[in-house]
């Protein structure tokens, strides 16, 4: 139970940092392309 | 609002065509099928199988879920999914009524890893969205009604979509939620979160009279005073209606307050202690 804000704090930080490089890599224009060629 | 608001495009439905402005660069939380004609969103499992078939990682996909779920676990599932919804509606028929095992819940995980995953990167087929149900419901079907070329398309894969659908709906009007227990890839995803997301559940074992009521409400047929971080539990807040559980946040060490000097003339009330967040 004590570790829980840990595991929150870590949690946080690796989705932050996997969204920021699929920011980086301009993957949203990519899904964008995605779904209007559906 | 979770059924209307991604799906608010009507436009797309008199024009028979797609919303192709900026919102579908966005993942939206819930399983909403980005092929029906007014989604304004993407569909996350949709995206993640996208780069998998195309060979590569997901982070964007990822990351946004990620976001998501380590913030509310499986709250979207339980407030907003349309599927859901859809699903709890159905379980309201008068129909014969069972419960399904708790080890039903890993087929989840397989789907994921396999319909989602892997299988996408190996044979480049986005297999998931070839049988999804909500994808039939709200994507090929609107599709097969508004335009006569895709109506000339319709092969055997079709109607196998249709059966899933049918089976579904069947199913849930005598198991509660079947499909989010045991099928649901974005569920399986954001369930990985439930034990350390912001929001949590909070129980006071000193207050639950263990009635069971919360589980006969809760849309999953799950007990959230025996463990308050199930994977299972979607967050819907039914069981806050007892106040034995609450909403609280992962840093809340005491969510019914710090046990105090009990008052005289209340007798068992000031038995009260502190709250336990398992």
């Amino acid at each position: 139970m004590k570790g829980r804000p840990i595991a929150f704090i870590v949690t946080v930080a690796a989705a932050a940092v996997f969204l920021a490089y699929g920011i980086f890599r301009e993957e949203i224009g990519e899904v964008m392309f995605n779904a209007a060629m559906l | 609002m979770g059924s209307v608001l991604p799906n608010s495009y009507v436009q797309g439905f008199l024009t028979a065509s797609l919303y192709q402005g900026s919102l579908k660069s966005a993942c939206s939380p819930l399983l909403n099928c980005y092929a029906c004609p007014s989604a304004l969103f993407s569909c996350p499992i949709g995206t993640l199988q996208h780069f998998m078939v195309t060979g590569n990682v997901p982070y964007y996909g990822i990351g946004t879920l990620s976001v998501i779920g380590a913030s509310v676990g499986r709250m979207t599932c339980g407030t907003l999914c349309p599927f859901g919804f859809l699903q709890d509606l159905l379980y309201k028929f008068r129909a014969w009524k069972v419960s399904i095992p708790a080890w039903t819940r890993y087929f989840r995980y397989a789907v994921l890893a396999l319909l989602v995953f892997l299988i996408p990167y190996v044979t480049h087929e986005n297999w998931f969205s070839k049988l999804c149900p909500m994808g039939t419901l709200i994507g090929g079907l609107p599709w097969v009604t508004l335009n006569l070329n895709v109506r000339s398309m319709i092969r055997a894969l079709f109607w196998v979509k249709i059966a899933m659908l049918l089976f579904f709906i069947t199913a849930s009007t005598t198991v509660k939620r079947p499909f989010c227990r045991a099928i649901c890839p974005l569920g399986a995803i954001f369930s990985l979160f439930n034990k350390s997301s912001f929001l949590q559940l909070a129980w006071n074992p000193d207050t639950c009279t263990r009635c069971g009521k919360c589980q006969k409400i809760c849309p999953v047929d799950i007990r959230p005073d025996r463990n308050t971080t199930n994977p299972d539990c979607l967050r819907c807040l039914d069981c806050t209606r007892c106040p034995s559980i609450k909403l609280t946040t992962v840093f809340h060490r005491q969510p019914f307050g710090v046990s105090g000097t009990p008052p005289v003339e209340a007798s068992g009330a000031g038995e009260l202690s502190g709250a336990t967040s398992r």
